[in-house]
C-alpha cells in the first residue's frame, strides 16, 4: 500500500444522525409546538424550553459535525471526533474486521452514505464507529484500506433467492416486522388499520370448519400471513445480494432499501458455518455463513455467504477459497447403543408423556372442552416432537474432530449446523460430566469460539477418554509460541 | 525497557472540581425540596456526608493509587486503596487504542485512554497529554511488531 495521508470531512448529513437518538423525545415535540405557535400565535412554557434545549443539542450537534475528520496514514486510521468530549482513536487496518457502507434512498439525492468501521473489540449490537460521508470519499476509503482490485463476482438467481427465503423465513420473523409496520401505517392514515385486518381475517377464517375451535383457524391463518410476509420481505431484501470473492478479500452487496456493501479479510472470519433450518433440512439445503466482526450482526441479518446450496455440494464450492472447510481425519462421536439413544431423547419423551397424560386426564374430565384442551396442549406436543427429532439429530449426526482446524456439527438453537475454525480460535472448553455419564464414561463438551458473537456448539455423550486424549494433544501441539491468529 | 506512567495531582483536581459541581447541583435540588418537604433535610445532610468523604478521600486515594507500567510484551494497570485490582493486557490481544479530553482537562493538557481489546476495554484516567502521545506511539510500535 502507498503510504499517503488522505484526510475525510464528515457529510452534512452527519447531523441528523447525532440528533436521532432525540428525535421522539425532543425533535417532534418541539415541531408540534412549532406548529401551534405558528397556527396558534402562543407558546406554552414548556415549548419554550423544548426549543431551546433543541437548540443548544442542534448546535452540539453541528459543532460535532464539524469537528469530525478521518486521516489514513502509513496503513492507519486516525478518527478525531467530537467537541466537548474529544475522541481520538487509532486503528491499523490489520486490526479492521470490517467495512460497510450503506446507502439509503433517501440519502441517494444527497450523495452521502454511511460508513461503519467494525474491530473485533466492538459490540455485536452496533458498528464501532459509524459516521456518514461523501459517496466518492467513501469508495475513496474502501479502496485505500482493502485495495482497488476487481474481484470476481457470483450473483445468485431470483430461484435460489426464494427457495432461500421460503426454506429460512419463520412466522415470529413476520409477524415481529409486520405487527409494528401496519400499527404505523394505520397512525399515517388515521385509521385502526391492525384492528380491521384482525376483523377480516378472523371472519375469513369463521368459513372453514375444522376439528378445532375456531380461534385456531384465525391464529392459523394469521401464522401463515405472516409466514408469507417474512418470505416477500426476506426476498425483498436478498433481490441484490452478490458476492466478490478476491484471493484475500470477500465483498458482500445486499438490501433493496437500504443498499448495503460489506468487505472483510478471510483472514478475519473467525468461524464457518453450514447451517440448515429444519426446512432446509428436509429439502437437503444449506446455507454457508460466516463469524466477522461487522457482518451480519443485527438480529435480522445473517451472515452468510451462500444462500442455499445442495449440502452435498457445499465442500466443492472453491470459489470462495474458504480457509479451514475441510473436516479432520480422526472424528469422535456419541456413544452407539439404545440405551444411550434412549438417554438423549429421555427429555422431550417424558414431556411428550406428561402432556399427553394432561390432555388425556382433562378430556375425560371435562368431555365438553376437550377441543380446546387439546388446541392448548397442541404447542407443547409438536415442541415434544420437534425435541425428539433434535435430540435424535445430535445422536445420529453429533461429531467433532480435533486438529488445528477444529470439525463439529450438532444441532444448537432450532438450526443444525456445521462448524470449522482454527484450534486457536477455542476461547473456552467446557466439559460436563454427570453421575450417570461418569460411571459410563461419557461426557458433554461445549465449545466456545473466540469472537464477537461468541459462537458455541455442544456434543453430547462422547468417551471422555478419547476426547481428553484428543484434546490435550492438540493443547500441546498449539502451544503459546506458535503465533496467533489475530492478523 | 518498562517504563512507568504516574497520574499527576492535577488529575486528582479536575476530578474533585467535576464531583464537586455535580454535588453542588444535587445540593441545591435537596435545599430546594427541603422547602416542600423538612424530609430533604436528611438528604442533603447525606449529601453532604458523602461529598466530603468522595470528594476529600475516596478520589484522591482512589486516582494517586494507580500504576500503569508499559513493557515489552503488555501493559499492566494496578489500582485501588481498599480492593486492589490488575489488569493486564497484553499488546497481542489489543486492537485499537484512544484518547479523549474534556474541556478543562485540555486546559491542563491532560488526556485520559481507552484502550479496546477483543470485548473488553481498559481505561486509563487522565495523565499528562505527552505521556498519553508517547504511551500511543509505543502501542502503535507494538501493532506493526505483532502484526
Amino acid at each position: 500500500m502507498k503510504n499517503t495521508i488522505k484526510e475525510y470531512k464528515a457529510h452534512p448529513l452527519m447531523i441528523l444522525q447525532l440528533l436521532k437518538p432525540f428525535l421522539f423525545v425532543l425533535i417532534l415535540p418541539a415541531l408540534t409546538g412549532l406548529v401551534q405557535y405558528l397556527i396558534m400565535g402562543s407558546a406554552t412554557v414548556l415549548f419554550t424550553v423544548e426549543f431551546v434545549v433543541l437548540g443548544v443539542v442542534l448546535s452540539i450537534a453541528l459543532l460535532n459535525c464539524i469537528n469530525f475528520r478521518l486521516k489514513t496514514e502509513n496503513e492507519k486510521i486516525y478518527i478525531n471526533k467530537g467537541f466537548f468530549l474529544k475522541k481520538r482513536a487509532v486503528i491499523p487496518f490489520s486490526k479492521v474486521s470490517a467495512v460497510t457502507v450503506k446507502q439509503s434512498f433517501w440519502e441517494i439525492p444527497f450523495f452521502s452514505c454511511t460508513v461503519i468501521i467494525n474491530t473485533e473489540a466492538g459490540s455485536n449490537k452496533k458498528g464501532d464507529f459509524e459516521f456518514k460521508l461523501p459517496k466518492s470519499d467513501a469508495n475513496e476509503l474502501f479502496n485505500t484500506i482493502y485495495g482497488s482490485q476487481k474481484r470476481p463476482a457470483v450473483k445468485f438467481s431470483a430461484k435460489t433467492l426464494l427457495l432461500s427465503s421460503v426454506l429460512t423465513s419463520s412466522a415470529i420473523t413476520g409477524l415481529v416486522v409486520a405487527v409494528p409496520f401496519i400499527h404505523r401505517l394505520g397512525k399515517l392514515f388515521g385509521r385502526a388499520l391492525s384492528r380491521a385486518l384482525f376483523d377480516e381475517i378472523s371472519s375469513f377464517s369463521q368459513k372453514f370448519n375444522t376439528y378445532f375451535p375456531p380461534i385456531f383457524n384465525t391464529v392459523m391463518l394469521i401464522l401463515l400471513l405472516s409466514y408469507a410476509f417474512a418470505v416477500v420481505y426476506s426476498f425483498v431484501k436478498a433481490l441484490n445480494f452478490r458476492l466478490f470473492a478476491g484471493e484475500n478479500h470477500i465483498e458482500v452487496h445486499y438490501g433493496f432499501f437500504i443498499r448495503q456493501k460489506t468487505i472483510f479479510k478471510k483472514q478475519a472470519i473467525t468461524d464457518i458455518s453450514v447451517e440448515q433450518t429444519f426446512l432446509m433440512y428436509l429439502f437437503k439445503r444449506c446455507m454457508l455463513c460466516v463469524s466477522v466482526a461487522g457482518y451480519g450482526d443485527k438480529r435480522d441479518k445473517k451472515s452468510m455467504l451462500l444462500p442455499c446450496e445442495r449440502l452435498n455440494e457445499v465442500n466443492e464450492i472453491d470459489f470462495l477459497n474458504l480457509p479451514y472447510l475441510e473436516q479432520n481425519s480422526v472424528i469422535l462421536r456419541p456413544l452407539r447403543g439404545k440405551r444411550m439413544l434412549l438417554r438423549f431423547i429421555k427429555v422431550p419423551m417424558i414431556i411428550f408423556m406428561i402432556v399427553s397424560a394432561v390432555v388425556f386426564t382433562t378430556a375425560l374430565l371435562v368431555p365438553y372442552f376437550e377441543r380446546f384442551i387439546l388446541l392448548a396442549c397442541l404447542p407443547f406436543l409438536l415442541s415434544a416432537v420437534f425435541l425428539t427429532f433434535y435430540f435424535y439429530y445430535n445422536y445420529r449426526y453429533g461429531k467433532i474432530g480435533f486438529g488445528s482446524f477444529v470439525y463439529s456439527r450438532a444441532a444448537s438453537k432450532s438450526v443444525f449446523k456445521e462448524m470449522y475454525f482454527p484450534f486457536e480460535n477455542i476461547a473456552v472448553i467446557k466439559i460436563t460430566r454427570g453421575i450417570i455419564a461418569r460411571k459410563k464414561g461419557s461426557c458433554n463438551v461445549k465449545i466456545t469460539v473466540r469472537s464477537q458473537k461468541s459462537n458455541r456448539i455442544k456434543i453430547w455423550h462422547l468417551k471422555y477418554t478419547a476426547l481428553k486424549e484428543n484434546l490435550w494433544k492438540e493443547i500441546l501441539n498449539n502451544s503459546p509460541h506458535k503465533g496467533n491468529t489475530n492478523q | 525497557m518498562p517504563f512507568v506512567i504516574n497520574i499527576p495531582q492535577k488529575t486528582v483536581l479536575l476530578w474533585q472540581f467535576r464531583l464537586s459541581l455535580i454535588f453542588a447541583v444535587v445540593a441545591a435540588v435537596s435545599v430546594y425540596l427541603s422547602y416542600i418537604y423538612l424530609w430533604f433535610l436528611i438528604l442533603t445532610a447525606i449529601i453532604c456526608i458523602l461529598y466530603f468523604f468522595t470528594v476529600f478521600f475516596f478520589i484522591p486515594h482512589h486516582i494517586l493509587s494507580y500504576k500503569i507500567t508499559v513493557s515489552e510484551k503488555a501493559i499492566v494497570i494496578k489500582r485501588g486503596f481498599l480492593i486492589k485490582t490488575e489488569y493486564i493486557m497484553p499488546f497481542v490481544r489489543m486492537i485499537y487504542a484512544s484518547s479523549y479530553s474534556l474541556p478543562f482537562s485540555r486546559k491542563y493538557k491532560l488526556s485520559g485512554l481507552v484502550l479496546h481489546a477483543a470485548r473488553g476495554i481498559l481505561i486509563i484516567p487522565e495523565i499528562k497529554s505527552d505521556d498519553a502521545a508517547v504511551l500511543i506511539g509505543y502501542i502503535e510500535g507494538n501493532y506493526e511488531k505483532h502484526d
